[in-house]
């Protein structure tokens, strides 16, 4: 690797056109797997409660398309245009010193998603090879550990050598995730029939038809919005919009429904599987069978926690005083060590609060893209100062009020509390008027109207780029 | 490349991708708001 090639891949700074060399595999590659991973299962359970397969899979694609609609017009033009992960777009609706809070936001987020993905690795291949016969009574614990250190090792190896690793990784694991994925549907259409799937009632609807819909629209575009932090790491690389919007929607919108499906599939004819369909391979499948569900497990888990890892560290190292100090390779090890220690000590109780971390992304990521949106796209006509954006003193476009763009954390609270009014992320409980539009929708108009509004209130004047 | 040079570049318009288009938008919006909509009107009619 040449010294101008690694800068290129673990820069945080803005990328050159000549630097976007990523064409639609790469980005579909990567996209893809970060979307496939077993949460796509745990999601297809929740809606198994409320529809059956077909209506299933339409509203979750659905939901996530519209998620993805909002997390799209937020975060590529401007990573597109200037080559920004999402931390560093924050700047101009949040402030230089407020931008951290993306920071914070981005890092945690990131390290509790890994974190759930690590546990549900561990815990998932090591029940299977208990299945399956490979492994003897007693060195579950062992078994788990061991698979928990070789998954994180691989996640560094592949992380620590930048963007041009993901390049050549993110396509591979995708094709293996995809083949895999084709396995298990096969095996659930020969084991239970597509007839009896498609007839399988939900497990524990609501009376009031629409309000099933308008959950699952609701758990969609959850997860679109989730992939919030995710698309402006990716996407910086792409050599155009146009390059970057279609292998995104298939990835993190089509495939990642699809796989649901499976969830949705599985839990609609096993109540008791979770969703998981590797479990019932490992079973009735045999050895083979079994070992492709291994695999997905690995190839699904470890893409996800690669690009969430890459996109963790590009967003630690925009946190102003750690890019110079600390290396690419140190923030990957200050990335990835959090998620062993949670892991091994706190499998169980983190595994259980991945329903509230889904929802709290429509929560948070919700009013960020509205506020995004009306930021670049209504305020600023398209056009940013980019030096105002690496700048950290008073005085640069960014600046505001002792490095707090006010405008944004009022639009933010108000955005969250429309959130709140709605809708119960956490006991997952619909309020009055939760069923015209769900909850993230009317929170990010509401905090792009609010932000369009204090920001012409306290200031009249755009900086000139 | 240093991080001045970066910034030095990307501030030549030469170096910029163009705007987000309304072609774009337009095409965004049928993929990820009108087909969606529609699919689920028909999930909601099928249902109900």
């Amino acid at each position: 690797m040449t010294r101008q090639r690694e800068f290129t891949d673990t820069s945080t700074m803005p990328l050159t056109r000549a630097e976007k060399k990523w064409g639609f595999l790469a980005t579909f590659g990567n996209t893809t797997s970060a979307a496939i991973a077993t949460w796509s299962f745990v999601a297809g359970a929740t809606v198994a409660y409320y529809l059956g397969t077909v209506q299933g899979i339409i509203t979750t694609m659905a939901g996530v398309l519209i998620g993805l609609f909002l997390v799209l017009l937020a975060a590529l033009p401007v990573s597109q245009r200037y080559g920004l992960e999402a931390v560093r777009s924050l700047r101009p609706s949040f402030g230089v010193r407020g931008s951290v809070f993306g920071v914070i936001l981005v890092f945690a987020t990131l390290i509790g998603w890994n974190s759930v993905l690590a546990i549900v690795l561990m815990q998932s291949a090591s029940a299977t090879m208990q299945t399956m016969g490979v492994l003897p009574d007693g060195a579950a614990q062992f078994a788990q550990i061991a698979i928990l250190v070789l998954a994180v090792a691989l996640v560094f190896v592949i992380v620590s050598r930048g963007a041009g690793a993901l390049r050549w990784a993110g396509p591979v694991i995708t094709v293996a995730v995809i083949l895999l994925g084709i396995l298990m549907l096969v095996f659930l259409l020969t084991t239970f029939g597509w007839e009896a799937i498609v007839a399988a009632e939900p497990l524990a609807p609501f009376e009031q038809s629409h309000l099933n819909v308008m959950i699952i629209v609701e758990l969609g575009v959850a997860s679109g919005l989730s992939w919030w932090p995710y698309l402006g790491s990716i996407t910086r690389y792409s050599r155009s919009v146009n390059s970057a919007i279609a292998p995104s929607l298939l990835g993190l919108g089509v495939i990642m429904s699809l796989v649901c499906g499976l969830g949705v599939m599985t839990m609609l004819m096993l109540p008791d599987s979770g969703g998981n369909p590797v479990f019932l391979l490992a079973n009735t499948g045999g050895v083979w069978f079994g070992l492709g569900g291994l695999l997905f497990l690995f190839f699904a888990n470890i893409g996800t926690m690669m690009v969430g890892t890459y996109t963790s560290v590009l967003a630690l190292k925009q946190t102003p005083g750690i890019e110079s100090r600390i290396s690419w390779r140190g923030a990957t090890v200050l990335t990835l060590v959090p998620v062993l220690i949670v892991s091994i000590f706190f499998g169980d109780a983190f595994l259980a609060s991945y329903p509230t971390f889904l929802a709290f992304s429509g929560v948070l990521m919700a009013p960020i893209c509205g506020i995004q949106i009306v930021d670049y796209f209504v305020i600023r006509k398209q056009s940013l100062d980019a030096s105002g954006l690496y700048s950290t003193t008073r005085g640069g476009s960014y600046w505001y009020s002792g490095g707090f763009n006010i405008a944004g954390f009022a639009a933010m609270i108000v955005g969250m509390v429309v959130f709140f009014v709605v809708f119960d992320p956490i006991a997952y409980v619909p309020r009055d008027g939760f069923g015209f539009l769900g909850a993230s929708i009317p929170s990010a108009i509401v905090s792009g109207v609010v932000y369009y509004l204090a920001f012409r209130g306290v200031r009249t004047r755009v900086p000139a780029r | 490349m240093q991080h001045d040079d970066v910034l030095t570049v990307l501030e030549s318009d030469e170096a910029l991708h163009g705007r987000f288009t309304g072609g774009q938008l337009l095409s965004l919006s049928v993929f990820t708001l009108i087909i969606p909509v529609i699919a689920l009107i028909a999930v909601g009619s099928s249902l109900a």
